[in-house]
């Protein structure tokens, strides 16, 4: 089983890497969309301090939308999706394969970039260290939870709008304790502890639930 | 005496059933709601007394709580007939749900409406971020996803199942969210709604506000077995007994 | 009439109450419009459509007719 989930996740990244642009448009886009509110909202040091959080949160949300729509495409296309579906293996643990090679390319960066927004938003040190951690445990929930949706309007016309109608009321829970631990790691005597328990507890909630959900979704879109 | 309902699980004997259930539950909906409308303007105090004193603007809580509760209800209803229709693979239960979706929607943007005109004169503004008002939101963006989704999908069979699929996803996450608008800083909750304190309410008010309660559940039923109608007229017009109902309408 | 204006007054608040009320109502009575048009326009097309059916299986059998009886012939 491991062999199988291995194999995927292989093939998933080696495809990615091999159209960069992909992992790279999002990217971009997650520093454009945080770029643009200083320009909107005005750049006095306090405000974006407490804007930061909000901001960076609101961007990923966006950027890992974007990307969902092509988690499940390019396979249905090409008729691999019907081929995985006839294998022997759980579907569910190939779609998580699908999600964590996902994830890798477009969530994982988008840890590692958040120091350079950081500065731009003013955030301490100490924030910039917290904001990067509620990254990474929060953007694997929102990649599980979007895989839903992409399953669910696979092949759709204007499935893109569609969903992210459908997906980002689900995201707000991540959302709200995201930027929840970073707002209050500039507060001295405040503890992030309790934001990363929740954010943990959501992250195995929707390890366990979020491959069944999406299998399902894509027998029925499938079928 | 023992009736079958599974026997109404069939489109053919529910579509007759639900016709003459609908003047019943329409009428009964409008008598209540009257009875409650009069209540609730001639036989309640002009203030609402307690630890939060609240003048003759507090008579919207015969809509807003009412519209409110049947919101959540029929979400759940949604939910539910989505998973009967997923596991037992039975039409109807996926048609009704269908049906309670707008009937919903249109309940949730109420409570949300005479929300904002209710907080305008208690707390001084149409919108807060008060945790129930943000959680009733996030409602309705659900059903409008449920809606939207349904709409999207050409084919019968795969819209009823993915939209059954979402319902009930949302319906997993709704606690979820709903807690994390209650709380978002976990190490203290703050609430600017009170707590609902049904039992000290003064008795005509509740009067008026469970009458209302009622005549808005009778009303759902009458809305969406009305709705329910026309979907299973438009996806069995192949069968004879469709082409018979209708021949027989035309005439009258 | 002054009971009548007061009422409407409801303590200064009439525009918060009505604004709720009046918006409640006239979104049920839609609803129940919207739905009575909906079904006539199902009913309709739905007699369309059987008219439709019911016309080509006529035809269907009035050709059936035709070849039957040429075929007692021959």
């Amino acid at each position: 089983m491991l062999k199988v989930f291995g194999c995927i996740l292989g093939r998933d990244i080696t495809l990615a890497l091999r159209r960069r642009t992909d992992v790279l448009t999002t990217l971009f886009f997650f520093i454009i969309v945080v770029s643009l509110f200083p320009l909107g909202v005005g750049s006095e040091r306090e405000m974006l301090r407490e804007l930061g959080p909000g901001v960076v949160w609101v961007a990923a949300l966006l950027a890992s939308m974007l990307a969902l729509e092509r988690l499940f495409a390019a396979d249905f296309d090409d008729g691999t999706l019907e081929q995985m579906m006839l294998t022997g293996q759980p579907l569910a643990l190939l779609v998580l394969a699908k999600i964590v090679a996902h994830w890798l390319l477009t969530g994982l960066p988008l840890v590692f970039i958040a120091p350079l927004v950081g500065m731009q938003y003013h955030l301490s040190d100490g924030a910039i260290w917290i904001m990067m951690a509620s990254l990474a445990v929060g953007t694997p929930i929102l990649s599980l939870l979007g895989a839903i949706g992409a399953a669910l309007t696979l092949g759709l016309r204007g499935g893109g709008i569609l969903l992210s109608l459908l997906i980002l009321p689900l995201y707000i829970p991540v959302l709200v304790y995201g930027s929840g631990a970073v707002a209050v790691s500039m507060i001295e005597i405040a503890d992030t502890q309790p934001y990363f328990y929740l954010l943990g507890a959501f992250l195995l909630l929707a390890l366990l639930f979020a491959p069944l959900a999406s299998a399902a979704a894509l027998r029925i879109s499938v079928e | 005496m023992t009736i079958n309902l599974f026997k109404y699980a069939a489109p053919t004997a529910f579509y007759p059933a639900a016709g003459r259930l609908i003047p019943w539950f329409g009428g009964l909906a409008l008598i209540l709601i009257l009875f409650s409308l009069y209540w609730g303007f001639f036989e309640t105090p002009e203030r609402l007394g307690g630890s939060n004193p609240q003048k003759e603007y507090y008579r919207i809580i015969f809509i807003h709580v009412p519209a409110a509760w049947m919101s959540m209800w029929l979400y759940l209803v949604l939910a539910a007939w989505s998973a009967i229709g997923l596991v037992f693979n039975t039409r109807l239960s996926f048609m009704m749900a269908n049906a309670v979706a707008p009937t919903g929607a249109i309940f949730t943007f109420i409570a949300l409406w005479t929300g904002a005109f209710w907080g305008r004169p208690s707390w001084g503004t149409y919108w807060d971020w008060d945790p129930r008002l943000t959680s009733e939101l996030i409602l309705f963006f659900l059903y409008i996803g449920y809606i939207a989704l349904h709409s999207a999908i050409d084919d019968t069979r795969r819209a009823d199942r993915a939209s059954a699929l979402l319902a009930i996803v949302g319906l997993v996450m709704l606690p979820i969210i709903f807690w994390s608008i209650n709380c978002p800083d976990p190490n203290q909750c703050a609430a600017l709604h009170q707590r609902s304190s049904l039992s000290n309410i003064e008795s005509n008010i509740l009067t008026a506000m469970l009458t209302m309660t009622l005549g808005f559940w009778l009303y759902s039923f009458a809305t969406s077995f009305a709705r329910l109608r026309g979907i299973i007229l438009l996806r069995e017009s192949d069968s004879g007994w469709v082409r018979k109902i209708v021949e027989r309408e035309a005439r009258t | 009439m002054e009971s009548v204006m007061n009422f409407l007054q409801q303590g200064g608040f009439g525009f918060y109450v009505w604004a709720s009320f009046g918006v409640t109502f006239a979104l049920m009575i839609a609803e129940v419009v919207q739905l009575g048009r909906n079904r006539r326009t199902i009913l309709a097309r739905v007699g369309r459509l059987s008219r439709l059916r019911g016309q080509r299986a006529d035809a269907g059998s009035h050709r059936r007719h035709a070849s039957e009886s040429s075929g007692g012939q021959a």
